[in-house]
């Protein structure tokens, strides 16, 4: 199920705002079997139409962006991808709902412009897909970061765990300059990992991060606590399972 | 079909795309010569052209969904599908996407690859364009034109950034017209030949004759430093004689450079030369330790 969260405000200090109770309260609710392929047009909407209304009322009570709702929605949720006990997010169908996805860039650019940031950097592959279209609208470079072996020339890399072993992620040397004020750009952050690794990648090469930021965030999985001083802004919130 | 070849002859974005893109020889593997895009996407202005001329292209085509192969098909492609109100369709390597989809196999020099799409992409009769980085065989194009097709849609064109002289012309991939912004950059800057250089320390010293015609111009080795940082050359790299000339030498480094080095760089190398000689000529103290310096032209 999801919720739906605006996370402008990050500061832990202040209460955990009404929607964040609606969603509590959702996943008390006898949850309900969904067939394998569940499109967010169908039943989706169903078990949450409750928490929508609310949520709605909510938003416009804490000022919440009311593009939010509609960009939550047009994220699938496909169960046991890729492993059983997963519930992938799958941003692909909010990359087919035109007005939905240009409200996912508005948001970002709106928040990003005017700020000094010259960097944004994109974890492949679907932090390719959010990052450029951000940074040519604040008129910053997009520098990938990539699995290893796929950047040509000489790269900097950084190692980070997963559940099993590990993995690295690299930069191009020369990309980014010390003292450049960077933004980290991800579909989904989960444990953190990889968003770690590139922050630790960037702050090596003496890039100040301004923030992190993706789509979707599954808070269960406590990925912020990795990020260490950088803050971290999402549009929406799900669970992991 | 290039882009020269339909409107855009003299259009001076061509070049500062064309510019923006770095040669990396033997990569990734020996022989070739990749394109590496990663330096125009450090140029938002280059970048920005690249989309401003696709978008300026197909914004009245009436295409609703534009596919981009993964990765770096993943970079252009959503620029310009939010800027001409398109959907964005991820084609991906196997096991990447969820739900249902469809997969097109396809050659590779040594073997297959595999590309995959989403079942729920595409409404019947939509008009697509498939976007990727650079198009070398085509292979990878038609499997993307294959899968868009099986699925009802109809390609518009396929349009790629760089791509090799063959697609000039009326050529094209699987009846489908193809649109290219310019030819592979023939020009390896000096970034990518220090690379090699970078693998040849130790003992190896360069030596760097100079290259333009007129009397030899002596630079200092603070001056070598400004042209070539990556040299990281102290007081130990360099044997001085009794003119006080710093050389740097090494017969296989300038077998190397020589290769990849086009006329280009060397004359760019050749100018700048020529200005720091200019003004070390204008402070008669500085440059006491001069060096002669180029780069190389073993003939």
């Amino acid at each position: 199920m999801q919720s739906i969260v605006s996370s402008y405000h990050l500061c832990l200090a202040h209460p955990p705002p009404p929607v964040l109770c609606q969603r509590l309260l959702c996943h008390r609710i006898p949850s309900i079997r969904l067939p394998s392929r569940r499109s967010t047009t169908s039943l989706g909407l169903f078990t949450c139409a409750a928490v929508s209304r609310e949520s709605e009322m909510a938003a416009k009570e804490d000022g919440q962006d009311p593009r939010i709702p509609k960009i939550a929605s047009s994220i699938r949720v496909i169960p046991d991808f890729p492993k059983p006990g997963i519930m992938f997010q799958d941003i692909t169908t909010l990359l087919l709902d035109t007005e939905a996805f240009k409200d996912t860039i508005d948001i970002f650019v709106e928040r990003y412009k005017g700020k000094g940031i010259s960097v944004v950097a994109g974890v492949e592959a679907r932090g390719f897909i959010f990052g450029p279209p951000i940074a040519l609208a604040i008129g910053a470079k997009f520098v990938p970061m990539r699995k290893p072996k796929k950047l040509p020339g000489k790269v900097i890399s950084e190692e980070y765990s997963l559940e099993y072993g590990t993995d690295k992620i690299e930069m191009h040397v020369g990309a980014v300059e010390p003292g450049e004020r960077a933004i980290i750009i991800d579909d989904l952050i989960a444990t953190g990992g990889t968003l770690a690794a590139a922050i630790r990648l960037l702050e090596r090469v003496g890039v100040k991060i301004v923030e992190c930021a993706c789509v979707i965030e599954l808070p269960e999985l406590n990925g912020r606590e990795k990020l260490g001083e950088a803050p971290l802004f999402i549009l929406v919130t799900s669970d992991a399972a | 079909m290039f882009a020269v070849e339909n409107g855009l002859q003299g259009d001076p974005r061509l070049q500062t795309i064309s510019d923006a893109i770095r040669v990396i020889p033997h990569f990734p593997k020996t022989g070739i010569m990749f394109q590496d895009i990663t330096t125009l996407l450090l140029d938002p202005v280059a970048f920005k052209h690249v989309v401003d001329i696709f978008v300026d292209r197909y914004k009245h085509m009436n295409i609703s969904l534009v596919a981009g192969v993964e990765a770096r098909g993943f970079i252009f492609g959503p620029p310009i599908a939010l800027a001409i109100g398109a959907k964005f369709v991820p084609l991906r390597k196997p096991g990447k996407l969820p739900g249902r989809v469809i997969s097109e196999d396809y050659e590779l020099e040594y073997g297959n690859d595999r590309l995959e799409m989403s079942m729920e992409a595409v409404k019947t009769h939509e008009r697509a364009l498939v976007i990727d980085d650079l198009v070398a065989t085509g292979g990878t194009l038609s499997a993307s034109i294959n899968l868009l097709e099986r699925a009802g849609a109809e390609v518009v064109e396929c349009a790629c950034v760089v791509g090799l002289p063959k697609f000039k012309g009326e050529c094209r991939l699987k009846g489908k017209p193809l649109y290219v912004l310019v030819e592979p950059s023939q020009d390896i800057r000096i970034e990518s030949s220090l690379h090699l250089l970078r693998r040849q320390r130790g003992s190896d010293v360069i030596l760097l004759r100079n290259l333009h015609s007129g009397p030899l111009r002596p630079l200092s080795l603070d001056q070598l430093r400004t042209v070539f940082p990556h040299l990281e050359l102290t007081g130990s790299d360099t044997l001085s004689t009794g003119t006080d000339d710093a050389k740097v030498c090494s017969a296989t480094v300038l077998e190397a450079l020589a290769k990849v080095l086009s006329a280009r760089a060397r004359e760019q190398v050749a100018n700048k030369f020529q200005e720091e000689s200019a003004a070390t000529s204008r402070s008669p103290n500085q440059g006491k330790r001069s060096a002669e310096t180029c780069c190389c032209n073993p003939a």
